[in-house]
């Protein structure tokens, strides 16, 4: 049961959303699938006193080709991607979150911005340098859009400007028939948080990968003509779910792989 | 732009009807079916997302009802255990003893029968797929695949 109650607002426009968000403070969260904000919320982690449901704004539900780009919408629930066979890699990297109920209901954005570490829906689009797409208030209360690669976006997590909110990543068209290689590893069932999560991709010699579950924070690493190894990445974390050996151990398996399947 | 900042009357269209309730715009799905409908058929169990037991279709997509504000389904179509009493996939339940307690049984069926309006015809690797959302902790999952593939069977034949 929640603690305590909170606002709800449904904007029907961008910048109905943004301006809200920039009027209401930091105590108001962006509200896509809610599936973490309800969680956190009931557990004490998180007390808004307000949500804006962005699930009705249509620039963050588009999908598909834009010029030679493809665009994927913050608002796509992760079910959507994992049936989408445009972008592979994503689909395979939806397909490991959560269970297929609770992807109904995850979106994009909201995995990818999120509090907890895995944002495994990030890892397809911090492999390849995806671009950002973000809005937020700009100077005079006017509404500001910029993108960004998300290499210079991403430090540990997305560093969103006050108020800002992801619209969605778009990829080169090409980028997403690119050789690619996903592997999961849990120390339960299928559905449970991940002990490494790796997507590798292969731009001919070079190898990008993004890796979460065994850090802290998804993390990124690349390679040119020669195999990714451990050492190209920092050292892995310790927790109750899994030793830092052990997330060693099982990353190291999965690179091992991914050297194989993309020889 | 709608906005709730405190206690409003809602209509909520569950099951087909109209249903008028008092909400609080941070209110889960869940207990607003639970308490304020008294439709009891969604459990809560968990109550974090992970049990499934209070899985309800919204819009036909199931969703896990202690992840979803009530207003949320302001304007959509809420479809719970009460609503499916003819469904073919609750006889095949019955005929497969794909229940025990009974606990997990609306969340089971209310997926499996949104899995079979989207796949008429599941392979078992989509039967999987959809149906791990949902935990049981009795009587073990065989008795449900067995009702969800007869359940196909019998929509598949002319």
């Amino acid at each position: 049961m929640m603690a305590a109650g909170f606002a709800y607002f449904r904007p029907e426009s961008l910048e109905e959303a943004i301006m809200t968000k920039a009027r209401l403070g930091d105590s108001a969260l962006y509200y896509a699938g809610g599936t973490e904000i309800l969680s956190l919320t009931r557990s004490g982690h998180y007390a808004p006193t307000a949500v804006i449901d962005i699930k009705y704004i249509a620039e963050c539900s588009e999908r598909g080709a834009k010029g030679e780009s493809l665009f994927f919408g913050s608002n796509l629930s992760l079910s959507e991607l994992a049936d989408d066979s445009s972008f592979p890699l994503l689909a395979a990297a939806a397909r490991g979150v959560a269970d297929r109920t609770v992807r109904n209901r995850i979106r994009l954005g909201a995995n990818c911005a999120g509090r907890l570490p895995y944002r495994e829906a990030l890892l397809p689009f911090l492999a390849l340098g995806a671009i950002a797409h973000l809005a937020g208030p700009g100077q005079a209360g006017r509404l500001e859009r910029r993108e960004l690669g998300l290499w210079s976006l991403h430090d540990k997590r997305l560093l969103l400007g006050p108020g800002e909110l992801l619209l969605g990543f778009s990829i080169r068209a090409e980028e997403a028939a690119l050789p690619w290689f996903y592997e999961r590893s849990t120390k339960g069932g299928r559905v449970d948080y991940p002990i490494a999560s790796l997507c590798m991709v292969a731009r001919g010699e070079t190898l990008s990968a993004a890796v979460s579950g065994a850090f802290e924070h998804p993390v990124r690493a690349e390679a040119k003509a020669r195999p990714l190894g451990l050492s190209d990445f920092p050292p892995t974390r310790s927790d109750q779910r899994a030793s830092a050996a052990y997330r060693a151990a099982m990353l190291d398996l999965a690179l091992e792989r991914a050297k194989e399947a993309l020889a | 732009m709608i906005a709730h900042d405190r206690l409003f009357e809602a209509e909520l269209k569950v099951n087909g009807e109209n249903r008028r309730m008092a909400l609080r715009p941070g209110e889960t799905l869940l207990r607003a079916l639970r308490e304020g409908l008294g439709l009891t058929g969604a459990k809560l169990g968990c109550e974090n997302g992970d049990c499934g037991a209070c899985t309800v279709l919204l819009d036909g997509t199931p969703v896990k009802s202690c992840l979803v504000l009530a207003v949320e389904a302001l304007g959509r179509e809420v479809t719970t255990i009460e609503g499916i009493g003819d469904a073919p996939i609750v006889a095949a339940f019955l005929e497969d003893n794909g229940f025990q307690c009974g606990f997990c049984t609306p969340g089971m069926i209310l997926n499996a029968h949104a899995l079979l309006s989207a796949h008429p015809e599941p392979t078992a690797e989509q039967t999987r797929e959809w149906m791990e959302s949902n935990l049981c902790r009795c009587t073990g999952y065989e008795g449900i695949e067995r009702a969800i593939q007869r359940a196909a069977s019998r929509r598949a034949r002319p």
